[in-house]
This record gives structure tokens, sequence and C-alpha cells, in this order.
């Protein structure tokens, strides 16, 4: 299997998406998302089940059609070359993700079937304010009630969450270090979403438990391992969405330089913006090669694919900035405006620099993982 | 940092008249990031005016003060560093100096009290769809018929022309002159029929630019600035006015200001932000850029200050000093983390969104004020087109 080439069946999903993409994702789709609370409507997140798109991710004892981390990557690079803003990477990769990784086969049996058929949406809430990205900073408590556990505390930036059928969250029980998992139903008492947007145009919701009924998802004996799984290859599905944008972006600007002109020629035509062209287009290429790296790491051997994973987005959150800022500034004003195709993927180029972790964020763990392996060897 | 004692005495003058005077509602939206409405500004222009503060800069005879480049300097680093807003510099810094220098008596007699008063708003109409940095290209024209122009074309990114009275403008007037020959500079009433004006919004939500389109407006001849066909040099002319204040050093030290205030309130597991290596780092090498651009700009104000001229060579400041903003407001995301990425239309407007999520308030404005800032490099001259200057005109290239 080589490293770097699509397989058949990749190269049967890329294609197979991009058409759906381009057919679908027209002015009216856009508006119809745009307009809807939850930032996807229930007949498009219908036609992803269809295709397979929510099945992709799970195992196929969980019902799902057992794609690697490697697969996730082909199909996200089109979600974010097409500028899909669904949930995808938040539920279907990331929700579920979980939930597979954590739960027990009754939970699992419960909701992943379901979610592969697209009843049911699952987010994580991964973060909590103040925690910079970190999702092992958890100050949210459980404490047992009956035969379930109560949730107190508050999340924020949970992706996906407006809609979704469940929330799967961390939190501390009494006097354990590590974080436990657990499940809360949408519209439970005691768990207040409050849905925003974000500067891409897609949605969340900052949620606050207060003594919100929950489920333990005990599948796992170490829950903080299952979290980071999980996350990782949400992290590396995100980067390649995001690597999709940057392609986008870089083509739709390459265009527009070949075409406009100003003093008599094309803008094309001067070498300090055609090498800024080439420093673009090489970026997407080494991004793409390094999240594709790392994919693959990670389907050997998650838990040995944290530093690749780390360095990935460590190197796409840059690259993103650098795309978006040069994107804007090679358009001129025109970059700056919300109407022309542009500006869209320089926001979501903006808000993936953040999302899933900053490059700051990554670099601390390149760092640690190698602090590590020099420790080990 | 390069203060005399007579400029000491003069900031501490103007930081406690902007302290004592700055309406609170202004300073309020001014520190939470927000765009003012025209009615903040003009109770804020009117008590500058009333202290000779609106238009510092201008010529005594012209209701002036005739304050010279480092006045001017230390007078905007206290406006900015107190949370004044950023006055419209197509105004009081564009039009206001060239009917100054190249209007006739009856211009000067009809505009400039309303200009020095604040309450006159003007708006400028060079860009065209297709010649931005390429401006001699523009194809809107005038034609002469009796004692007035008919002018029919559109005009592009013209900021603020959904609030202005009046809007200056580079039109054609003649069609087979060499490109830069055949342009003339009108003054045009915005309420002319004809005029049709069209907000464009940005991707930081706010509806700075927009297209301005232009259908028979019949324009007075007398308000020709200059004579017809030579609007080039009073267009050009702009760009010589006030290019000490394009190094924006007030404007780099009120992102600065609000970069440390996020840094000191924004805390993780019980410190702050600037007890955190990288934010420290980064706070401090922008910190060493913004002494630089302010030392080099001081290098230049002496210059003007000993009545040489400061050359081509002065694009190396506005080339600078709109980078550093834009860094600035990265920083202030970055530092912001996860609570920049929320965007609330509603709190950008000042309606209380982001309270609602429990953001801080500058959380709400940072994205849009870092994409906002993101037109720093690209109007009044591109950084490309500073280079260009730089390479051309000073190295010689
Ligand atoms: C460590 C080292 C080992 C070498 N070993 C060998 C060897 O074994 N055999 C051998 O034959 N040669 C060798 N060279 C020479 C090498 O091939 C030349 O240095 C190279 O071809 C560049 O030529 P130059 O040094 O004359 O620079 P120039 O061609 O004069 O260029 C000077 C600078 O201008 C830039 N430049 C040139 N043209 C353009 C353009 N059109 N647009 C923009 N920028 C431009 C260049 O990138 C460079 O930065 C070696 C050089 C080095 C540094
Ligand atoms: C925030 C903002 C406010 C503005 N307000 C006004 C206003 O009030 N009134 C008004 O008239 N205009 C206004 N403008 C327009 C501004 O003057 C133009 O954006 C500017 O002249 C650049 O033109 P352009 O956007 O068409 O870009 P283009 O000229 O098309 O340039 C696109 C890119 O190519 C680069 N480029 C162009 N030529 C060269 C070259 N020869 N070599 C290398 N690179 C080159 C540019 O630097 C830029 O990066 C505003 C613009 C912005 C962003």
């Amino acid at each position: 299997m080589s490293l770097f080439t699509l397989d058949e069946n990749q190269t049967m999903l890329a294609d197979s998406a991009r058409r759906f993409i381009e057919r679908a994702e027209d002015d009216g789709a856009r508006a119809a998302r745009d307009a809807h609370a939850h930032g996807c409507t229930p007949e498009r997140w219908r036609a992803f089940a269809d295709l397979g798109w929510l099945a992709l991710p799970l195992a196929e004892a969980d019902e799902g059609l057992g794609g690697s981390a490697a697969d996730l990557c082909v199909l996200a690079e089109e979600f974010g070359r097409g500028n899909l803003l669904e949930p995808w990477v938040a539920c279907a990769v990331l929700g579920a993700g979980v939930l597979a990784e954590a739960g027990t086969a009754a939970q699992r049996a419960r909701w992943l079937p379901a979610a592969a058929r697209g009843d049911r949406r699952i987010a994580f809430a991964a973060w909590e304010p103040g925690a910079r990205f970190d999702p092992a900073r958890v100050e949210t408590r459980a404490v047992a009630a009956g035969s379930g556990f109560r949730l107190t505390g508050v999340k924020e930036l949970v992706l996906g969450a407006p809609g979704a059928d469940a929330l799967v969250a961390a939190a501390r029980l009494p006097g354990d270090e590590a974080p436990a998992l657990f499940l809360v139903e949408a519209g439970a008492a005691g768990c207040r979403t409050t849905a925003h947007g974000l500067i891409d145009g897609s949605r969340a919701a900052r949620v606050a438990f207060d003594g919100a009924p929950a489920e333990r998802l005990d599948g796992a004996p170490d829950a903080r391992a299952a979290l980071w799984r999980a996350l990782d290859r949400a992290t590396l599905a995100h980067c390649a969405e995001t690597i999709g944008a940057m392609a986008r972006a870089f083509e739709v600007t390459l265009d527009y330089l070949k075409t406009r002109k100003q003093f008599g020629r094309v803008l094309a035509g001067n070498q300090v913006l055609q090498h800024r062209l080439v420093d673009c287009f090489v970026a997407v290429e080494e991004a793409r090669a390094l999240t594709r790296a790392a994919a693959q790491a990670f389907g050997a051997d998650p838990a040995a694919a944290v530093r690749q994973v780390a360095a990935a987005k460590a190197f796409v959150a840059d690259a993103a900035r650098d795309a978006w800022q040069e994107a804007v500034q090679m358009h001129g004003a025109i970059g700056m405006t919300d109407e022309y195709v542009i500006g869209r993927y320089v926001k979501r180029l903006a808000a993936a620099q953040a999302l899933y972790g900053d490059a700051d964020f990554h670099l601390e763990r390149v760092a640690a993982a190698g602090a590590a392996m020099r420790a080990a060897a | 940092m390069f203060d005399t004692p007579e400029l000491a005495a003069f900031r501490a003058q103007v930081r406690a008249f902007v302290r004592a005077e700055l309406p609170d509602d202004v300073r309020a939206t001014v520190r939470a990031g927000r765009q003012l409405a025209r009615e903040q500004y003009e109770r804020w222009h009117a008590r500058l005016a009333a202290r000779g503060y609106l238009v510092p800069h201008w010529p005594v005879e012209a209701g002036g003060q005739g304050w010279g480049a480092a006045q001017r300097l230390v007078f905007d680093e206290e406006m900015c560093t107190n949370d004044a807003p950023e006055l419209n510099s197509i105004t009081f810094d564009m039009i206001g100096p060239v009917l100054i220098r190249y209007g006739d008596a009856a211009q000067k007699a009809a505009f400039l009290p309303a200009i020095a008063a604040g309450t006159q708003w003007w708006c400028q109409g060079y860009s065209e769809p297709n010649a931005g940095s390429d401006l001699a290209s523009l194809k809107t024209r005038a034609e002469r018929r009796g004692d007035r122009y008919v002018v029919n074309g559109s005009k592009i990114w013209t900021s603020g022309a959904q609030y202005a009275d009046w809007m200056f403008c580079l039109v054609r007037t003649d069609a087979e002159a060499k490109a830069q020959e055949g342009i003339s500079f009108l003054l045009i009433d915005m309420k002319t029929p004809g005029i049709t004006v069209r907000p464009i919004r940005g991707i930081h939500g706010w509806e700075v630019f927009n297209e301005v389109f232009l259908d028979d407006v019949a324009v007075p001849a007398a308000n020709l600035v200059g004579q017809e066909n030579r609007g080039w040099t009073v267009a050009k002319s702009l760009l010589e006015f006030e290019r000490l204040k394009l190094a924006r050093v007030g404007e780099n030290k009120r992102r600065m200001a609000r970069a440390r205030e996020i840094g000191m309130r924004a805390t993780a597991d019980g410190a702050t932000l600037f007890d955190q290596s990288w934010f420290r780092k980064r706070f401090a090498a922008l910190e060493v850029r913004l002494l630089a651009l302010e030392a080099n700009a001081a290098r230049f104000v002496e210059r003007a200050a000993h009545g040489e001229p400061v050359g081509a060579e002065v694009s190396m400041l506005k080339l600078r000093g709109s980078q550093l903003i834009q860094l600035w407001e990265q920083l202030a995301v970055d530092a912001l983390g996860a609570a920049a990425l929320a965007f609330d239309p509603a709190a950008l407007h000042g309606d209380g969104g982001a309270d609602a999520l429990g953001l801080p308030e500058l959380a709400a404005t940072a994205s849009s004020r870092r994409f906002l800032s993101r037109g720093y490099t690209i109007a009044g001259g591109s950084s490309e087109i500073q280079h260009n200057i730089i390479a051309k005109q000073v190295l010689g290239l």
C-alpha cells in the first residue's frame, strides 16, 4: 500500500464526494444551512447518511463501514474544498467516535447504528472555558445519583451541539484524578445549551450542566486514552478539511491573479506575486503529505502517532493562517468582502487556525512527545 | 519615548483633555472594539472642535493650529491610548488639506468651516472595479455641458459613502489623453439625483465600504478643484499630506494596550497569559517592533522639523506600521483562544449578544477587528505598491 497515492476505494470516495458537493452545494443549499438554527438541515444529514459518510468512521461491528483515518481524510478534504460547514467531523467523526471508543457494547448498540443511519447525532463537549484547547483540563464534576450520575460544569465551543441528540462530556468523579466520560441526552433537565455561530459560519454551543442526569461510558479501561484517540482522529480529519479549503483558496487566488489586470498586465505577471503563489502551493502539498503520513501512522498505532498528529495540526494551523492572509492580500479589497467566494474560505481558514487546538497547543504536544521519546531511549 | 520637556507638557495637557472630555458611551464603544454611530462621532467632534483639537494640523488661517509633525504624533498617541476613536481621515486629513491648497476662495468658504466644525462628512471616490492599484486607469466619465459636468460610471470600496454628505471624486474628462492626463477632481453632493450607494458587507461583518453608482449625475462646474484634466496632481498631493501619520504609531499603541489587557485578564489555572512564555515572548517581540517603528518615525519627524523633505523613503513607515497592526490583532485573537471563534452579528453592533454567551467583551469583536485590520496593507497604496515605490524611487531599481 502506498502512503501517498489513493487506493481504488479512496479514489472512488473522493470522486463521488466531489461530484455530490459540486452539485448539491449551491446558493440555495448554503442559504438553507445558514438560516437553519443547527447549521445543518435534516435533508443534508440524511443525504450524508445515504452516501455512507456517517457510517464511514464507525467500525463494522457498530454497523459502520470501518473507514481508516486515511479514508476519513480523503472525504474530509472534499468537505473543506467545497466549504461544507455541516458538523461531519464534529459529530460523525468525533462525537460518535468518543462513544465508540469509550462506550460499552450495550451503549454502542444503542447509539452507533442509529448514528450511522443518520437517525441520531452525537456531539462531544471537548473544551472548558480557560482550558486553551486542552481536553484534559476538566473542572466539570460528576456525582453518583441513583443508577446514574449528575454533571455540573461548563463546556464551551461544543461543535455540532445545536440539534444533537446527545452530548458526550468528560467530568471528574469525587476523589479521581483522571476524568471519566459521560453521556447526556439532549433536552435533559439541568443541561442548558446556548447555541452560537462561529466566524466560519458553522454552529456550536456553550453548554452549562447543572446537575444534568448522565450515564457513564465505561467500556474503556482508560477513558483519557479513549478520549485522545477519538480527538486525534477527528483532528486529522479536521486537518484534511483545512487542507481542502487551503487548496481551493489557492486555486481561486491563482485564477483571480491570472485574469485581473492592473498596469496593463495580469497581476500574475509580477514575479513577487508568482513567488508567493508558489509558496501557497507548496504549503498545501507539504501539509497534505504530512497529514497523510500522520493518518497512516495513526491507523497503525494511535498511541504511537501522537507526535505526528500534533505535528500535522501545528503545521496546518500556521499554514491555514498564511493561506488566508495571502489570499486576502493578493486579492486586494475584493478579498475582504463577504459576497465574493474567497471570503468564505478566508473565514473558514481563520477559524481552522484554532479549532481542535491552535499551533501553540499542538507544538507543546510535539515537544512533550519528543521528551518522552528521549526519556525512553 | 522622544519627548522634549515642551512635548511632555503638551502630552499631559492632551491626556487630561481626552480623559475628561471623551463621552463615556464613545469610550465604551471604542474599548469594546465596535464601530461608532455618526451621532457619537459628532458629539466628540464638537468637543474637539471647541478646544481647537479637531483640525489642529491645518494652518492657522484655515482654522487650524498649525501644529508640526511631532505635536501631531503625540496628540494621536494620547487619543489612541485613551480610547478616543480614530477620526475620519478622509475628511480631516485628505479633503480639508486639498481644499486649503487647491480650492478657490468660494470652495474654501463653502466647505472648510463645516469640515472644521466636524459636521460635514466626506468620502473618497477614487477606486473603481478595474482601477485599484492602477488608479490612473479609471473610467468614470464627466462630460462638460454648459455650467455643469454630467458624471457616469461607478466607484467601489468607497469607505463611509453611506453616511457621507459629499464625495471627492476622480473622473475622466478627456478620454483621448494619456492615462494620468485626462483626469479631473470633482466635489459631488451625495444627495444629487442619479447617485446610488450599495453597502458591501466585509468578512468582518461590518459594512465599511460601498459601491457608488453614478448615473447622469449633474455636478456644478464650480465644484471642479484645480484645472480640468489636471486632477491627477491634486489627487496625488493627498499622498503627501500626513505621510508621517501613516506610521500609525498611535493606532499600534491602541492595539498593544488591548493585547496587554487581554493578556492580563485571560487566565488559565489561576495564572495570566503574561505568566506563559509563548504569550510573554510574542508580546515582547511586537513591543520591540513597535519601538523600532516609533524610533524610525521620530527620525522622519526630526527631518520634517528641520524643513527637509521626507521623500519616498517615508513609505517604509506605512509598510511597517500597517503590518504591525495586523500582528497585534492576530495576537489578540490567539490570546483569546476559543472565545474569539464565536461570531455574533448582534455583538458587533452592541446589542449585547456576546454577554449572553458569557464571553468577555473584547472577545466578541476580536476576530472581526483582526479581519478589518487586513485592509491596512491594501488601502492607501498596498504593501506591494509601497515596496515598488521604495525599490524604484529610493533604491533606483
Ligand atoms: C555551496 C555551493 C556549492 C556549489 N557547488 C557547485 C558545483 O559543484 N558545481 C557547479 O557548477 N556549481 C556549483 N555551485 C554554483 C551554483 O550552481 C551557483 O551558485 C548557482 O547556479 C547560482 O549562481 P550564482 O551564484 O552565479 O548566482 P546568480 O545566478 O548570480 O544569482 C544571485 C541571486 O539572484 C537570484 N536570481 C537569479 N536569477 C533570478 C531571477 N530570474 N529571478 C529572481 N531571482 C534571481 C538568485 O536566486 C540568487 O539569490 C555551488 C554553489 C554553492 C553555494
Ligand atoms: C479597508 C479599505 C478601505 C478602502 N477605502 C477606499 C475609499 O474610501 N475610497 C477609494 O477610492 N478606495 C478605497 N479602497 C480601495 C483601495 O484604494 C484599493 O483596494 C487599492 O488601491 C488596491 O486596489 P485593489 O483592491 O483593486 O487591488 P489590486 O490593485 O487588484 O491588487 C491586488 C493585489 O495585487 C497587488 N499588486 C497590484 N499591482 C501590483 C504590482 N505592480 N506588483 C506587485 N503586486 C501588485 C496588490 O498589492 C494586491 O496585493 C479601500 C480599500 C480597503 C481595503
